[in-house]
């Protein structure tokens, strides 16, 4: 890819401070989840002490009903949302991608079909099909993620299709054709790159959303339950009557805050990413050139 | 015959990231009363700067650095916004570069045209639709048609409104803005037909700012030629032509093929333009130019005179130097 | 199909449709006839302009040339093939004899391919079976036949560090790096700066010598045709209205048409002073259905048939052709023949 535009979008970027912001929280999150078992004080599967300690020296956020330490839990969580944020946001703007550059750039009856079957997908209850389909295909890692990205490639493939409808009609795509170049040569040299930031920037929104979709899932016990993520411990906790007790304080709030926090994160820097593709900020760039 | 407006060193800058870049550098020329001056260059050369910095709509990152804009003895440059509101589009008024798009598509044309009238003259509804309907039929126009809307006009007929419209307060200048740019050649000839009656009929002064230099030269009377933000020479069209001085315009003059003379060779200038934010010292053309000497790196030739009404701005001019 | 043309259509159509009517139940699909009913022969080792201005069909004539565009119907033979008969798979066999210059340098390059990548791409669709040296080496050879010299120190470059005039080089190497016999160039310099601009008319005209190209050039400038064509044809609202040779069509342009782009042209002062007498104001309306001559809005020599016959090409003297059913009642020499005598000085 362009050099030169990479490092223009590194520019805009880094001035803008809502995105430095997210980035750190993002980092900040990566590395909580790369060195867990370093952090962490306790194992978080072994029982360390008594059942329903209130927060003390030795447990910051005291234990749960069988004696785990609940800090430990929530820093391992970490490491389960996010792989599987990231991963389920990865497959999910994968399949959009293909969606979209197969309906942008062939068109015609193709396009017609494939964007109807996108609006099914958007236009479905979301909450009750993925519980369905969460619940019938049983709880477990890989099927989570499934879930998810089965549900939400829509959104991306409708933005990446628009893109590369504005890419085609481009001159350097038609002087490939002219030239005699093959459909999949014009599709990976001249198409994706065009696609690749776009795609980026709906990466992560769609991260941001398949970590609240996953939690969500946990929350309501169709989460793995021996991955315990951020979810997995409010499922617990909300079992355990937590809500009604003091406990919602180190046992509730955290890993709520936690979860806000880290998508409030993927938020800033994915909207500050699109801002940077806005083709009104572009133009400036051209002007330089 | 008397100068309606004198430009006077005029420098313009634009505060890029990169540094200041020199759009315009010391401009000086003139319009007389009822001449169609031509102000030609290629693409970024400054021509719309000078445009613009004529009725200071200079835009950020952009600001006027010193010189003077003498309109009918008073300076622009230096004159309050308030004064300045009164003098746009009542004493100089613009076809702008893209006229067909600068009519706003959802009000008829005959409403926008009353609009520019009353926004600047303390005149009645009904006074302006008069002058409305004259100003369509003295260019061209159907006078019922002031009811139509953008959309249902041609693009040689859009252009024809925007004329009418920088007609519409009876401006002392017009300037025209590479407004003929993007029509097809016949309507474009029956466009500058049209500005030409206008400017003998009512003895308008008229910039015409192009990059094409067959149209200017047919149909102006003096022309500037710009080059990376300066003035290289400015003469009669006729001088201009004939007798060329500057090597630039020289080049001009060959690279344009000749269509009754086929076999006139023509050569394109060596190099590019330079960059406006690094500019070389001394003359801007001289890594384009074949008669290039020491000095032409040491200091930067001025606009002088060389005969009556022709100005160069080449240290050819003033020696024996040129074999 | 006699031996000498490279290329002859043969009633090329091109028909769009458009909708037309506010309301859902009044809607009626308008056909627009951009490129309607065409025939032109291409010689070998010629250079054929076609002129006319924005949305006459020249540059759809082109692109269905090069197969860019699927034609309603008619024929292009191409060495007497008719390409409009081949699949895909056959037409990309073809497309190394024939390349494309197109109109903007800063549109048809890949921004974010370096020169070498650029000029890869056609030698990687249709040269199998030769060595990464070996391709380099055509490159080098490819840039260097453009004038950009040394080829070292463009290969790798990116186009925005090129000027339009060197982009514009770039584009044109792109389209003789295979050799091809025939290349159609669509206004390649109107994007240019006047400055470089001849340039580009220059290196065309070396490279066709060089390579015995045949050349499609299509403009709207009357000037650059005449400097760049052997033979122009002049197209109006998607038909051909005048053929021939260049000399003769500047000289003694025949139809109306013609006869106006030639007077704006040769002289715009005097055009402007005749002008009632030369074209009739008004524009092109594609919409419009057209029953008789397609220029009849606009001639000032029209008559009552002009309105409901449409005239067809006739040839007059040699390959001279004009579509014209009033020539004969028109007042043969132009107002403008006195200009053309005295050379004038301010068509430069």
């Amino acid at each position: 890819m362009d050099k030169q535009k990479w490092k223009h979008y590194l520019t805009v970027f880094t001035n803008n401070n809502l995105g430095m912001i997210g980035i750190a929280i993002l980092l900040f999150y990566i590395f909580i989840a790369l060195f867990a078992p370093l952090i962490s004080p306790y194992d978080p599967t072994a029982r360390v002490g008594a059942p329903f300690l209130s927060p003390n020296s030795n447990f910051l956020l005291g234990t749960n009903d069988v004696g785990q330490d609940i800090l430990s839990e929530l820093i391992h969580g970490t490491r389960i949302s996010i792989l599987i944020g990231i991963i389920a946001a990865f497959l999910s703007v994968a399949i959009g991608c293909l969606i979209g550059i197969i309906a942008g750039y062939y068109g015609g009856k193709i396009d017609n079909f494939l964007m109807r079957v996108v609006d099914l997908v958007l236009v479905i209850p979301f909450l009750p099909l993925m519980i369905l389909l969460a619940a019938f295909i049983g709880p477990s890692f890989w099927n989570i993620i499934f879930v998810i990205s089965v549900l939400t490639w829509a959104g991306p493939a409708r933005v990446i299709r628009s893109q590369v409808l504005t890419v085609k009609t481009k001159g350097y795509v038609e002087a490939a054709r002219s030239i005699g170049s093959k459909v999949s040569t014009i599709l990976s040299k001249h198409i994706l790159p065009g696609v690749v930031p776009i795609a980026l920037s709906q990466f992560v929104l769609a991260a941001s959303q398949a970590i609240l979709i996953e939690a969500s899932l946990s929350f309501l016990g169709l989460g793995d339950p021996f991955n315990k993520s951020w979810g997995t411990v409010l499922y617990y906790a909300q079992a355990r009557s937590a809500f009604l007790t003091d406990a919602w304080l180190w046992w509730i709030l955290p890993p709520g805050i936690l979860i806000t926090v880290l998508v409030i994160g993927f938020a800033f820097t994915g909207y500050s990413m699109e801002e940077i593709l806005d083709p009104r900020l572009r133009k400036g760039r051209k002007s330089n050139e | 015959m008397s100068n309606i407006l004198e430009v006077k060193n005029l420098t313009t800058h634009y505060f890029t990231a990169e540094g200041p870049a020199e759009a315009a550098g010391d401009v000086s020329f003139s319009v007389r009363k009822g001449e169609m001056l031509g102000l030609i260059g290629e693409s970024g050369c400054g021509k719309s700067t000078v445009a613009s910095s004529i009725l200071r709509l200079i835009e950020y990152p952009g600001n006027i650095v010193s010189g003077e804009v003498v309109l009918d003895g008073k300076d622009l440059v230096s004159a309050k916004e308030k004064e300045l509101e009164k003098i746009r589009w009542k004493d100089i008024s613009v076809i702008p570069q893209s006229a067909m798009n600068s009519l706003n598509p959802v009000y008829t044309i005959g409403d926008q045209i009353i609009e520019s009238i009353l926004l600047h003259e303390d005149v009645t509804k009904k006074v302006a639709l008069e002058r409305t309907k004259s100003l369509l039929e003295l260019v061209g126009i159907d006078k019922d048609r002031w009811k139509s809307y953008p959309h249902e006009f041609s693009g040689g007929m859009k252009q024809r409104v925007a004329i009418a419209m920088a007609l519409s307060c009876n401006p002392k200048l017009i300037i025209s803005d590479e407004s003929t740019t993007g029509l097809d050649v016949l309507t474009q000839a029956q466009v500058m037909a049209l500005m030409k009656d206008l400017q003998k009929r009512l003895d308008l002064s008229i910039i015409m700012i192009s990059h094409d230099l067959p149209l200017v030269t047919s149909v102006c009377d003096r022309i500037a030629i710009m080059y990376a933000g300066k003035i290289v020479e400015w003469a009669s069209t006729d001088d201009i032509v004939n007798d060329s001085r500057h090597p630039y315009s020289q080049g001009l003059l060959n690279a344009t093929p000749d269509l009754l003379n086929p076999d006139k060779e023509v050569s394109s200038i060596p190099g590019t333009v330079p960059n406006l934010v690094n500019l070389p010292s001394g003359c801007r053309f001289k890594e384009r130019c074949q008669y290039a000497m020491n000095r032409c790196s040491e200091e930067s030739p001025a606009l002088l005179e060389v005969k009556k009404d022709h100005h160069v701005a080449c240290f050819l001019e003033e020696g024996d130097y040129r074999e | 199909m006699s031996k000498e043309n490279l290329i002859e259509v043969k009633n090329l159509n091109k028909t769009f449709t458009k909708k037309v009517g506010r309301h859902f139940f009044n809607r009626k699909n308008v056909p627009i006839h951009a490129v309607n009913n065409i025939s032109i022969e291409i010689k070998k080792g010629e250079t054929l302009g076609i002129i006319g201005e924005s949305g006459c069909g020249k540059t759809t004539t082109a692109r269905m040339l090069l197969r860019l565009q699927k034609e309603t119907h008619g024929e292009i033979l191409f060495n007497g093939t008719d390409l409009c008969k081949l699949n895909e798979r056959e037409t990309s066999k073809f497309l190394p004899n024939m390349q494309m210059i197109f109109q903007d340098p800063y549109d048809t390059l890949n921004p974010g391919m370096r020169v070498v990548d650029l000029l890869m791409e056609p030698i990687n669709a249709h040269m199998k079976g030769i060595s990464h040296n070996e391709k380099i080496e055509i490159i080098k050879e490819s840039i260097e036949a453009i004038d950009l010299k040394p080829a070292e120190r463009f290969m790798y470059r990116y186009p925005h560090e090129l000027s339009g005039g060197q982009r514009q080089r770039i584009a044109i190497a792109r389209a003789i790096i295979l050799k091809p016999d025939f290349i159609a160039a669509d206004e390649p310099t109107s994007m240019l700066d006047v400055s470089v601009r001849a340039g580009i008319l220059n290196l065309l005209l070396k490279l066709k010598k060089q390579m015995g190209l045949t050349m499609l050039f299509i403009t709207h400038d009357l000037t650059t045709a005449s400097y760049m064509c052997d033979r122009i044809a002049v197209m109006y609202q998607g038909e051909v209205v005048e053929v021939g040779n260049t000399e003769k069509i500047i000289r003694n342009p025949s139809h109306p048409y013609t006869r106006a782009l030639v007077s704006v042209v040769t002289d715009l002062n005097h055009f402007i002073e005749n002008r009632d007498r030369i074209i009739l104001d008004g524009e092109v309306d594609a919409t419009i259905e057209k029953k008789g001559c397609i220029f009849v809005h606009r001639c000032p020599f029209r008559e009552e048939h002009c309105f409901h016959d449409p005239p067809s090409l006739v040839t007059q003297q040699g390959d001279h052709q004009v579509a014209c059913s009033c020539l004969d009642k028109i007042p043969s020499g132009l107002p403008k023949d006195q200009s053309l005598q005295q050379q004038n000085s301010h068509s430069i």
